[in-house]
């Protein structure tokens, strides 16, 4: 039993709950919202989540998120997507010699690519690339086999290869 | 090019995820974490402040209506000892023929006392005691019931009194295949709440079971709620005791939430 403060469940998994929260949503400050009520609940059962395995645990923290942000979805009259992409820090990438290649048209046009993804690919895509999860984890996760989250990721990379076609990058 | 494919969305990811203000975040976590205990410690010194008010009014107010009640006329209903008393004791007895008395029969207050008064105390404590505990404890403010932490009233009608059901029981019978354990008509009040809602629609989902309900004083107050039970509690293992009230607007509301609600009367 792997002994955990909250502190260090919010290190390690904050990333994966906000960007499952964003590919549900796409929304920055929905995304933040519900990444904010999860961990709150994580601290209310903090006893509970002492007891368990890191994959229960993050399970347990995945199907709250996404749980909230279905239960939100559901209730609101109109769902508004306004595709509210974040920022991208332009300067940041510069450091790093292979960013220099995207330029921020680019980086844009995949972010509407993705944003434009069926849910389900969408949802592989933010929690593959986005939440660092490995397929596998995504299986678990979303209660599907590991081969079938293979075949959304490749039919999710010929969408967007599809609708960046024309692009440098992908020659 | 799918390593190409690959690296891009990489990188992509990265630099939006530098862009989340997870340290805000946490700051924010922790903020709302704190007003939450401080909301909670408040509402429960004064909620128990008013409980124990409501409570010795309660039992001044049956004190007095006891009161009365015995020099008025023996033939009003018979109370929860009585009927007790009838059924487990033999036939004959002193109760009985008090339960019996006719309705236009009054009898002096002290002999109907003396008669029945060795037939209650027959009565096992166990078994007496508890229900006019929980009469008391029942009385909240507006004459709505005080529940505990965690707590679903459900009443068949305005008149019975609340029925009370934990989230972990809602769950419970659910797993047990009972269903939803709520009717139309029915009241349903969350946790530490003094107002009744109305149950409106019972929705067994995919996700979970959702119970809309609207206040009790429909007419005044349009305001809709659904408790929603997630599945995810309903599955085995996992955490019952979170009910969520939901606004029809789409906004999430803890219980905490619902009480700083009530304490600034924003609802109700």
């Amino acid at each position: 039993m792997a002994v955990r403060d909250l502190e260090s469940v919010y290190s390690a998994y904050s990333r994966m709950v906000y960007w499952a929260a964003y590919g549900v949503l796409k929304n920055e400050a929905d995304a933040m919202d519900v990444c904010q009520s999860v961990f709150l609940r994580a601290m209310k059962h903090e006893k509970k989540l002492q007891t368990m395995e890191e994959g229960q645990l993050k399970s347990w923290l995945y199907r709250v998120a996404v749980n909230l942000c279905l239960d939100g979805k559901r209730k609101a009259k109109h769902e508004v997507l306004q595709d509210e992409l974040p920022e991208t820090a332009v300067s940041a990438s510069s450091e790093l010699p292979e960013a220099a290649a995207l330029d921020a048209e680019t980086k844009q046009r995949v972010w509407d690519a993705v944003g434009s993804l069926p849910d389900i690919y969408r949802e592989t895509v933010m929690l593959h690339f986005f939440s660092e999860l490995k397929y596998d984890e995504i299986a678990a996760l979303t209660g599907v086999s590991e081969g079938t989250v293979k075949s959304r990721m490749s039919r999710a990379k010929e969408r967007l290869l599809a609708l960046l076609k024309g692009g440098e990058l992908h020659g | 090019m799918a390593d190409a494919f690959e690296r891009m969305m990489k990188e992509i990811a990265d630099e939006a995820d530098k862009t989340v203000d997870y340290a805000a975040m946490r700051e924010a976590i922790m903020g709302k974490a704190a007003a939450g205990k401080r909301r909670r410690q408040h509402f429960i010194r004064y909620g128990a402040m008013a409980a124990t008010a409501v409570i010795l009014a309660g039992a001044g107010g049956l004190f007095l209506a006891s009161g009365s009640m015995k020099s008025a006329d023996l033939a009003a209903p018979e109370s929860v000892e009585m009927r007790y008393t009838e059924s487990s004791l033999a036939s004959g007895s002193t109760a009985e023929s008090c339960a019996e008395e006719p309705a236009a029969a009054p009898v002096p207050e002290a002999d109907t006392a003396q008669e029945c008064a060795p037939m209650e105390s027959a009565v096992p404590a166990a078994s007496s005691v508890p229900e006019m505990v929980e009469t008391e404890q029942d009385s909240g403010l507006n004459g709505a019931p005080l529940m505990p932490d965690g707590a679903i009233g459900v009443s068949g009608t305005e008149e019975e009194p609340l029925l009370f059901y934990s989230t972990d029981d809602l769950v419970d019978a659910w797993k047990l295949g009972v269903g939803p354990l709520a009717a139309f008509d029915t009241l349903l009040v969350p946790a530490n709440w003094a107002e009744g809602y109305r149950l409106m629609e019972i929705t067994v989902e995919e996700q979970g079971i959702s119970y809309r309900c609207n206040k009790a004083a429909a007419e005044v107050h349009n305001d809709e709620y659904t408790v929603f039970i997630p599945d995810f509690f309903l599955r085995e293992g996992a955490e019952p005791g979170e009910v969520q009230v939901l606004t029809e607007d789409g906004c999430s509301l803890d219980e905490a939430a619902l009480e700083a609600l009530h304490e600034t009367e924003e609802i109700g």
